[in-house]
């Protein structure tokens, strides 16, 4: 017959175990997290920087090209530019809902690693109180008066 | 000088009168007035040859023997059969003269036979002699002849003397008066042999009676005793038993309340998806608004994308919301439903426990009660044995004192029989040798009128 100590014990182990676990996920999760929002940082500040400097160059074709230059305004230029800017938008939009998305992610696996470890230690106490049950009640398998 | 005899009327050893031989000369004949027989008389201390046999006593030679006259239990009793003052001397012939009438003399009785037995000499006793019939009557009929002949002689000093009627009648009379003697001394007899037998039954009754409900109550107090000590002992160990199952229901129960305890203290909440963050940056606007002015452009269809891109990141992040909230939800449902669990398993135990504890206890109850009921068994069985022992041995000891009883009532009955068969012989020889008297004719008596 199985002490009912031992499975403390063992109930005790499983517990650390999947806490150690739990937070090794979380760390993980953090990381990943910092890392996507440092990825997609990195990534609007190179939109930013490759639209602006390409906003120059793309005045100077429409001006080449005679829509416009010097004082005078061009419709085709002028939607030319905004058409421009909506792009940045777009892609900046793009990549901030990355951000989101990693940033999500992340938070999805720790709530959700949260909730298993959750369920995982009200598993196993109540597979402990069952053990420590039959213990209690297996009165049989001590020696008969 | 001649030997003396005993003579049964006196009750003493006396000088014999001349039976014919007396004066006779050494070498002639003579008939022996006593015996009957011819006999030639020789000198000295020889015994005289007998030449003729008897005619009628030639049988007294084929007597039964002389029976033992060893004193038998209740010989005392002899000293009331002597014979009555008045009684004719033909009253003491009993069986033991069996032997010829020359050599056996009658049986003293009385106070000669009480005077003989304190000499040392052997007297049979009434009760001897009747228990202690003849096989036949030859001797009791030589006896009487020779009593016959011995008082014809004294009568009238010549054996040859023929009796007178009256002398008949008188012998006659002695002999009934003897065989009424006899028979009651058979009655007497009898009746001290049944009372020796009530005696020694009682005797031995009353000895084995407390001595038998001695054991008994002995056997009884042993194996009550025995019971007693079983019966405690048992329990001792039903009350040992009670207490330990109590002891071990009572701990087994607080372990099963401290096991629930623990479960519902360590059960964590649900806490997981209901703190969970749900990620919604805000939206990076354009930097070319500046520029886009200088050339008469402006920022409105960058701020379009814009809006759109944020709703849409705003409807994600609602969704994240209300999942995370479903999700919260399930987990708390599942942790209560694992808390609803875990008191049931509590309830289930102490109900397991209860049921366990009274079948183990219902258990051992039983198998010490059966034990109990082998060992009171077992003791039952050794004291019946020992109780049937006692009664056998009771049953055996009143069997050996009722056949004791029963000994003493077959020995009076014999005696009665012997008497009254002793007494029968005697009538039946005297009507033979006297005849029966006449009945003297009643006088009549005459009125005068």
């Amino acid at each position: 017959m199985a002490d009912a100590s031992s499975f403390y014990g063992d109930f005790g182990v499983a517990e650390a175990a999947a806490r150690r676990k739990r937070a090794a996920a979380s760390v993980a999760n953090t990381q990943a997290a910092a890392l996507g929002q440092l990825r997609g940082t990195r990534n609007i500040a190179d939109l930013n920087k490759k639209y602006l400097e390409g906003f120059q160059p793309v005045v100077a074709g429409f001006g080449r090209r005679g829509f416009g230059g010097g004082n005078i305004t061009s419709g085709i230029r002028t939607a030319g530019l905004e058409k421009y800017a909506a792009n940045l938008q777009t892609d900046l939009g793009r990549e901030r809902e990355n951000q989101n998305q990693s940033l999500q992610d992340s938070q999805t696996a720790e709530a959700t690693a949260q909730a298993d470890l959750e369920s995982y230690l009200a598993q196993l106490r109540l597979q402990q109180q069952g053990s420590v049950l039959s213990t209690a009640i297996d009165i049989k398998s001590q020696q008969s008066y | 000088m001649a030997r003396m005899k005993w003579n049964a009327a006196t009750g003493r050893f006396e000088t014999p009168r001349d039976n014919g031989f007396e004066n006779t000369p050494v070498g002639a004949t003579y008939i022996d007035t006593v015996t009957g027989e011819a006999k030639i008389r020789n000198a000295g201390t020889q015994p005289d040859t007998v030449v003729r046999q008897a005619p009628a006593k030639t049988t007294n030679t084929t007597a039964a023997p002389k029976p033992a006259s060893t004193t038998k239990a209740g010989s005392t009793t002899s000293t009331t059969m002597a014979p009555k003052t008045g009684v004719s001397p033909t009253t003491t012939v009993p069986k033991t003269t069996t032997t010829t009438p020359t050599t056996v003399p009658p049986t003293p009785t009385g106070p000669s036979a009480e005077a003989l037995r304190r000499a040392g000499i052997n007297v049979p006793t009434a009760v001897d002699t009747a228990l202690n019939p003849p096989t036949n009557n030859d001797a009791l009929i030589a006896a009487i002849n020779a009593q016959s002949a011995i008082m014809a002689k004294s009568g009238s000093g010549s054996g040859t003397k023929t009796p007178t009627a009256a002398e008949l009648a008188a012998k006659y009379q002695a002999n009934i008066n003897a065989a009424k003697i006899q028979e009651q001394a058979g009655a007497t007899a009898q009746t001290q042999y049944n009372t020796i037998g009530q005696n020694a039954y009682n005797s031995a009754v009353n000895t084995a009676t407390p001595m038998y409900a001695g054991q008994t109550a002995d056997v009884n107090k042993y194996y009550d005793t025995q019971t007693g000590t079983t019966n405690t002992n048992y329990d001792a160990q039903l009350a040992a038993m009670q207490k330990y199952y109590t002891g071990q229901g009572a701990q087994a129960s607080k372990t099963i309340n401290d096991a629930g305890t623990n479960f519902l203290a360590g059960l964590p909440d649900a806490t997981a998806f209901a703190n969970a963050q749900v990620a919604n940056l805000p939206q990076i606007q354009q930097g070319l608004g500046d520029a886009l002015a200088a050339y008469g452009a402006t920022g409105n269809k960058a701020q379009e994308v814009s809006t759109q891109d944020a709703a849409y990141l705003d409807a994600i992040a609602k969704m994240q919301t209300s999942a995370n909230a479903q999700l919260s939800a399930a987990d708390k449902a599942y942790m209560a439903s694992l808390k609803t669990a875990g008191q049931g398993a509590n309830t289930a135990a102490q109900q397991a426990l209860a049921g366990n504890l009274a079948g183990l206890q219902a258990q051992d109850t039983s198998g010490i009660n059966a034990a109990r009921r082998g060992d009171l068994s077992a003791i039952d069985t050794a004291r019946r044995g020992e109780i049937g022992t006692i009664q056998q041995n009771q049953f055996g000891a009143s069997s050996d004192a009722e056949a004791l009883r029963q000994s003493y009532i077959s020995k009076g009955i014999e005696a009665l029989m012997s008497g009254k068969q002793t007494a029968a012989a005697t009538k039946a020889q005297a009507a033979a040798d006297y005849g029966v008297p006449p009945k003297k004719a009643k006088s009549k008596k005459t009125t005068k009128k």
